[in-house]
């Protein structure tokens, strides 16, 4: 009979664990979530959770605000039904149960919603391990999207390192506030940060991709303080830039980045080349990671994101001739001869990323992190922390290259100053 | 002499501009909206009856509102204006609004607070305009999206014939994996192009390889096509934006597999940015049928049709390529060439299924694309489905030619040339 009992019980403890709506956190195996991206439905759903919120101020639910995001959970126990809406941004989101959605939104926009015939995005991180969703929208917006409207940071010799200014309307219109205008100058990831990739990237931003061109840093600081080549006898070790494309999607947890870029006849590139006998420059990559977020707490003393992935790139050699033609190069600095003129790398990448608890703000106050680029030939290794206080903050950046190449200083340090609003 | 506009158009523009621009704010001033939780609509109903009898103890029972009745309630700023109740069939009867202003105030507040089941007045119709779409209107958006995005169905094949795609969507869920013939986007599909592309496709981004292949293809045509190379790209297509960015490597062609060695031409990179909608195709017939002739079918049937507006860049080079497989590039296109404008057009009917079959399918798909640039490129094709499996079509490609080196001795016409494939559509 006991053991009846004992069975009952656990049984009981199992579904109920398993149904466990503990803070918000569910078993993604039973739900299905996604966010509505498509605009019109985003905002008819706005408008009445607006009406409800204002009409209903004995339930203090927080009102919503355009750039929130709209999370639909539908129990695959009863497909069909939205079992909860969600709402919310930065890791505050505000719930609306099973039968609260019925009183919020319309039966028709509720059928709308749960047929899926419009612009979604499936995400079921939402129900899993609130604990440190702000530490981890962080991160995703650190290294996809962006968490405010306007964000500078200034740190390169074309004076801005990071320029995000999300759109929210054009020409008055309201659009769908998932889309960006971005200036981006190096690839972090890739192993070369600032201005050492000799390139900025210009183009539109949205959390799921990135696309536009690649040109040359146009310089318009002469003396550069944010870069420092720490090793004097290595300052002429630089990437140039070329002009060309880039582009990055996500994959769910999976990014992929392509950028390729070449010398041409165009006038811009050749006027912003430095040393003509030794053009250097990043003709190709290809570039594929996985985040990996740690749920726990480290030591208690904040969060840590791991990310793996693996790197594919192309250096060019050229020279610039005296009539104004480039032409491929077979030899390096030090007069090493080349057997291409073009040198390939491939291998992977490992990060790890550390944040102090978000609280109020949305920046944490401190954020470190570590990563090596494990390429052979070119292998290289850099650190680097992150200061925010309220909207502005202080990043440094060391980088340190293993193998002695043409376009990489030894040792060399990145400063920016940053802004968010 | 310039060409002006008239006066009246402007003045006519402006009235339309403010005729917008006061509904909206008396649109934004009013609120209506249809109770249909049958509880709540007793706690409003029964009390109203009671104070009604009491007026009018005379009144014919036909004349109160039943508790069954739907509550159609108007507001304008936190008064309510008018409530109808709406019986079964649908008749609707205004109550006494004198009456109701009597009823309790926590029950009117209760109306206010709408927490009880409601639905909009119309929900079928068109009535619900945001910001110049309709959420509606145009929810099948998705449908037409879906069905040049990936597929909506778990396996669709056309083997052999136009693109020989084959996209696999298990479930069908948050991935597919695909694989298509031709660079479309850049108006090389099927064999204009002797490249392959296998795609790993989400909701919102794709990413792809392009292989130097050309598999086996029933079309008819003489063709010079954009020559094998090895690559990639990325694509994304969300809300009302779609792009994709590719480059491409020719290192790796060998002499003997060239097309043509000493006159090759292939894509070295492309990017592409376009804007997107979609709209209701309807097809008005024009007067009544008479009631012993059966309605005359359209041609064609009502469904959404999409349009794409953007550019694109497709930077070409020409060459030739030598015994020891060495490549030399003799022009590339500039920046000018290298831009087309892109206006594609697609159409899906509306879903249906067959007789004894669970699968939904579009009777018929349409498309229309053009590369409109100093060079023009055409594709268009439709496909009509016999059943839910199996569906036939025709698709027809053109490029028009290019001059490389022009004025030189060596100067070379590309003619990419025509292309029409049959299409046979199998879908699982």
């Amino acid at each position: 009979m006991m053991k009846k009992y004992i069975i009952l019980c656990y049984f009981i403890s199992m579904i109920a664990a398993v149904n466990a709506k503990d803070n918000g956190t569910l078993n993604p195996q039973l739900y299905n979530v996604w966010i509505i991206e498509e605009l019109a439905l985003k905002i008819m759903a706005q408008k009445e959770i607006e009406y409800y919120v204002t009409a209903n101020p004995e339930d203090s639910m927080r009102q919503i605000s355009y750039n929130d995001k709209i999370i639909v959970i539908e129990s695959k126990k009863n497909p069909g039904n939205i079992f909860e809406l969600r709402y919310g941004s930065s890791g505050k989101y505000q719930s609306i149960d099973e039968k609260q959605v019925k009183w919020v939104l319309p039966k028709k926009l509720r059928s709308v919603i749960i047929e899926k015939d419009y612009y979604y995005v499936s995400d079921d991180s939402f129900i899993r391990d609130l604990q440190n969703s702000l530490e981890r929208e962080y991160f995703y917006n650190q290294f996809h999207w962006t968490s405010t409207d306007l964000h500078l940071s200034l740190g390169s010799k074309f004076i801005a390192d990071r320029f995000i200014y999300r759109l929210t309307s054009v020409g008055g219109v309201p659009i769908s506030p998932s889309n960006a205008f971005s200036i981006k100058v190096g690839d972090e990831l890739l192993g070369y940060p600032g201005d050492s990739k000799g390139m900025m990237d210009i183009g539109l931003l949205s959390p799921y991709y990135e696309l536009g061109i690649q040109t040359p840093i146009f310089e318009l600081v002469g003396d550069n303080l944010s870069h420092i080549i720490l090793d004097e006898g290595n300052s002429n070790s630089y990437l140039q830039g070329g002009f060309g494309g880039y582009g990055k999607v996500l994959l769910n947890q999976l990014q992929v980045q392509l950028a390729f870029a070449d010398m041409g006849e165009n006038k811009l590139v050749k006027d912003n080349i430095i040393d003509s006998t030794f053009v250097d420059f990043l003709s190709l990559s290809v570039f594929a990671g996985y985040d990996f977020n740690f749920q726990r707490p480290f030591l208690r003393l904040g969060y840590l994101k791991g990310m793996f992935g693996f790197g594919y790139y192309e250096i060019s050699h050229k020279s610039l001739t005296s009539d104004d033609q480039f032409i491929d190069r077979f030899q390096t600095n030090n007069g090493k001869i080349l057997e291409e003129s073009t040198s390939t790398f491939i291998g992977a990448m490992v990060r790890s990323d550390f944040v102090t608890p978000i609280k109020q703000n949305k920046l944490p106050l401190l954020h470190l992190y570590a990563q090596a680029n494990a390429y052979e030939g070119n292998s290289s290794w850099q650190t680097g922390a992150g200061i925010n206080i309220k909207s502005f903050g202080i990043d440094v950046t060391y980088k340190h290259s293993v193998d002695d190449v043409d376009w990489a200083p030894r040792d060399e340090l990145f400063l920016s100053i940053n802004y968010s609003y | 002499m310039k060409n002006k506009i008239p006066k009246s158009y402007l003045n006519i523009f402006k009235v339309i501009l403010l005729i917008i621009f006061y509904q909206s704010f008396i649109l934004s001033q009013q609120l209506s909206w249809r109770c249909i939780d049958k509880k709540f609509q007793e706690v409003i109903i029964e009390p109203y009856v009671d104070l009604l009898l009491q007026d009018y103890p005379e009144i014919d029972g036909n004349q109160l509102p039943s508790e069954d009745d739907d509550l159609i309630i108007y507001l304008k700023g936190k008064t309510v204006t008018e409530i109808l109740a709406v019986d079964q069939n649908g008749v609707a009867d205004p109550l006494d609004m004198k009456i109701y202003d009597r009823l309790d105030k926590e029950i009117k507040d209760r109306l206010l607070k709408r927490k009880y089941d409601w639905d909009h007045i119309n929900p079928d119709g068109i009535a619900f305009r945001t910001l110049g779409r309709n959420a509606y209107e145009f929810s099948n958006h998705k449908t037409v999206r879906d069905h040049s995005w990936w597929a909506r169905n778990l396996l669709t094949a056309n083997p052999f014939t136009f693109n020989n795609s084959f996209i696999l969507r298990p479930e069908p869920g948050l991935y597919s994996i695909m694989f298509k013939q031709g660079d479309e986007e850049i108006g090389y599909p099927a064999i204009l192009s002797r490249n392959s592309r296998v795609f790993i496709s989400t909701e919102p981004t794709q990413v792809f390889l392009n292989l130097p292949w050309e598999p086996r293809n029933i079309s008819y045509g003489e063709v010079h096509p954009l020559e094998s190379v090895f690559g990639g790209g990325v694509s994304f297509d969300i809300d009302k934006l779609g792009g994709m960015v590719s480059y491409n490597s020719i290192e790796k062609l060998n002499y003997s597999d060239a097309f043509d060695p000493d006159h090759i031409v292939y894509n070295d990179w492309a990017g592409l940015l376009y804007w997107t909608r979609s709209f209701k195709f309807k097809t008005d017939t024009i007067g009544e049928n008479s009631k012993d002739f059966k309605r005359r079918k359209p041609w064609v049937p009502k469904g959404t049709q999409r349009v794409k507006f953007g550019l694109s860049y497709s930077k070409l080079v020409y060459g030739h390529i030598d015994s020891t497989n060495n490549f030399t590039s003799l022009e590339v296109s500039d920046f000018g060439t290298s831009f087309s404008l892109l206006f594609n057009w697609t159409y899906v009917s509306e879903q249906g299924r067959f007789d004894g079959s669970y699968n939904y399918y579009n009777k018929l798909t349409a498309y229309f694309q053009a590369n409109i640039g100093e060079k023009f490129r055409l594709n268009v094709g439709f496909l009509r489905s016999l059943n839910s499996s199996l569906a036939v079509g025709l698709n027809i490609g053109w490029a028009e030619s290019m001059t490389y080196l022009g004025g030189q001795n060596n100067q070379y016409v590309w003619e990419p040339g025509l292309v029409i494939s049959p299409n046979f559509t199998l879908r699982f």
